[in-house]
């Protein structure tokens, strides 16, 4: 958890280093005539300050607790997010019905892996009522992807 | 004119929709009114203007009834704003009197959701006025001032909250610059010229990241298996809530007003205050229903005294109220001071359609309290997938763009993360929708001074707003705030 927050606490350094040499490429301007870098500068000088300040009381700290950011906690939020990187990798080469289905299968097999054809069918009805209300009725326009798979 | 629109019939439906959506919202846990309504702000592109806010404005309060009925029968909140309704109406609920606190607790929120609209009513047109003095200056004044307050009443580190603010500041500047059209913080990325979106953000925030946080939930949630009888309140029970009610009512209404405020924060306080001057405080935490009447009515009353400052002002006073605006910003809609002279039907519909709304809740919530009762039993594992795809295709249909999708997924993970480590994600979201009209503010105001920031410490309003804001974070640094903060959480945990 001590890792964790320091990491967090480093990525927003870094991010703050970023906006402010952005800022000052774009123009700070002065207080005469701000200008478009202006606000972005000052708000990532106290973001880069605060974040300092976090990260030298979290490296004080001792470790803390971590028990809630163990495997255990954290296989499904990841499994979800790689599943979830996919589906936005596939989304518009396989089209939004085989996409979604497989997405919907890999989110219900989590809980329960062994009843996959169970899984399966409940996915397969969801993604169609759901392309029913928003294709038909709502006429949201999704894309058919290379199988060009629509009804 | 107000009744007139609001009574219309797509109206009628939209306004029934969006209370039997907050509803049911309020209670689930897991997913609460900001993450609803941000999945559901795409919708409002193929509606009315004044359907969709009725509609949103309607799952706001609508969850605020929904929650008490997983407080009182599972003792786990279905919102944050009906936490304190555990503590008295679960142990009800263990004494066999789950009808009666579901009975007050239905009619509580009706009474001070009524009287809360009447509150809005009365005050809005007499703040338009004053508001219309205000300058730039003021309104920069005003928002630092909500964004302070709402950082100050943050129950975890000041620190992380005001980074959590002014990394929100820094996300609402990506993409053109309004006033000198240069491009900032996109590097390259040509879909980010626009900005980043709202509603990606917030259904990371408030969706992913919710979803990802209730999967670590491994406990089994059991349901106190009563048979629910007796819903209407005693006349006993009329007697020792009554008050409770009123002084809830009060509470809440004047502390939704507040920028920062809103209904968690008045239920909290409002339970406070009931136990203070109960002639038997002892006795609270162990199922009385002055403990039960309370909180209930101050969140109703909250919800719509929030409607007074983004109405008013244009300034939302807190997340939810952000998501609102969001949604008139969708239809071209700015609110503020000139809604009420530019569109009087949407300012007195939204405001009307509450009268209406809290009528419609009390239909729903009583009758209907079994029903209720069994959709608490779906499992989460069913829920989760569905309410991602609908995530998903919410922000798909924003633009057709894939990328956002990305967006929400990155800041599903980041809001993850940064629960994690005890960042909350509310500043971010109030320093983003404020951003753009800060930078604004604040750039007019040194135009028009020349340089000088004097201009926010002369003109009295600006001074005031900035003299509370400077206040605050004075006591919140001190730390004579947090050990008061701590008082009240242990008062309330005895």
């Amino acid at each position: 958890m001590k890792r964790l927050n320091q990491a967090t606490s480093l990525s927003l350094i870094g991010l703050s280093i970023l906006i402010i040499t952005s800022s000052l490429k774009i123009g700070v301007g002065n207080l005469q005539a701000p200008g478009p870098g202006f606000l972005g500068f000052l708000a990532s000088i106290l973001l880069l300050v605060l974040s300092f300040v976090i990260f030298i009381q979290d490296s004080k700290r001792g470790v803390g607790e971590k028990a809630s950011f163990g495997w255990e906690n954290l296989s499904k939020p990841s499994i979800i997010t790689v599943a979830l990187c996919i589906y936005a990798f596939i989304f518009d080469t396989l089209g939004f019905l085989l996409s979604s289905f497989i997405l919907m299968t890999i989110m219900l097999l989590i809980s329960s892996p062994k009843r996959w054809y169970y899984h399966m069918f409940v996915a397969f009805i969801i993604v169609n009522v759901s392309y029913l209300v928003l294709c038909k009725l709502l006429r949201v326009v999704f894309p058919v992807g290379i199988f060009r798979i629509q009804w | 004119m107000g009744f007139q629109a609001s009574l219309q019939p797509i109206n009628l439906l939209f306004c029934f929709i969006g209370v039997l959506i907050g509803t049911l919202v309020g209670v689930l846990p897991g997913l609460g009114p900001t993450g609803t309504m941000a999945i559901l702000l795409p919708i409002t592109f193929y509606a009315p203007p004044l359907s969709s806010i009725i509609m949103l404005a309607g799952i706001y309060y609508g969850s605020q009834y929904g929650g008490s009925t997983t407080s009182i029968l599972v003792n786990i909140p279905g919102e944050p704003s009906s936490i304190v309704t555990c503590l008295d109406g679960h142990q009800m609920a263990r004494q066999g009197r789950a009808g009666p606190a579901l009975g007050i607790s239905a009619f509580g929120s009706f009474i001070a959701g009524t009287i809360g609209v009447f509150g809005l009513m009365m005050l809005a047109q007499p703040l338009v006025r004053f508001a219309l003095r205000f300058g730039p200056p003021e309104y920069f004044s005003l928002m630092i001032m909500g964004l302070i307050i709402l950082i100050y009443l943050t129950q975890k580190s000041l620190i992380k909250a005001i980074s959590m603010g002014a990394l929100g500041l820094i996300l609402s500047f990506v993409g053109m610059d309004i006033i000198s059209g240069k491009i900032r913080y996109t590097y390259d990325i040509d879909e980010l010229l626009d900005g980043i979106g709202i509603v990606p953000v917030v259904m990371g925030f408030f969706g992913i990241a919710e979803i990802f946080e209730n999967l670590e939930f491994k406990g089994i949630r059991t349901l106190y298996q009563t048979h629910i009888k007796g819903l209407l309140p005693t006349l006993k029970d009329w007697a020792d809530s009554i008050w409770a009610i009123i002084r809830g009512t009060v509470i809440g209404f004047f502390l939704g007003l507040l920028p920062g405020g809103g209904a968690p924060i008045a239920s909290f306080v409002s339970y406070a205050i009931e136990k203070r001057i109960s002639k038997h405080p002892e006795r609270f935490g162990t199922g009385v229903i002055e403990g039960v009447a309370s909180p209930e009515s101050a969140n109703n009353a909250a919800s719509s005294g929030a409607f007074v400052p983004l109405l008013t002002l244009g300034i939302p006073s807190n997340v939810v109220m952000a998501m609102l605006f969001a949604g008139l910003l969708i239809h071209n809609i700015t609110p503020g001071p000139l809604l009420l002279k530019n569109h009087p039907d949407i300012f007195w519909g939204v405001i009307t359609s509450m009268y209406i709304g809290n009528v419609m809740l009390l239909v729903l919530n009583l009758p209907l309290i079994g029903l209720w009762v069994q959709i608490t039993k779906v499992p989460f594992r069913l829920m989760f997938p569905i309410i991602i795809l609908i995530c998903i295709v919410g922000v798909y249909t924003l633009k057709n763009s894939v990328f956002d999708i990305w967006i929400m997924i990155i800041f599903g993970v980041i809001g993850y993360v940064m629960k994690k480590c005890q960042y909350e994600p509310a500043p971010l979201v109030l320093a983003y929708v404020l951003g753009p009209m800060l930078e604004k503010s604040m750039r007019q105001s040194l135009i028009i001074s020349n340089g000088s920031f004097k201009i926010f410490f002369v003109r009295p309003i600006s001074a005031i707003c900035l003299g509370i804001a400077a206040f605050l974070l004075i006591t919140a640094i001190t730390g004579i705030s947090k050990k008061k903060r701590l008082e009240v959480v242990k008062e309330l945990q005895e």
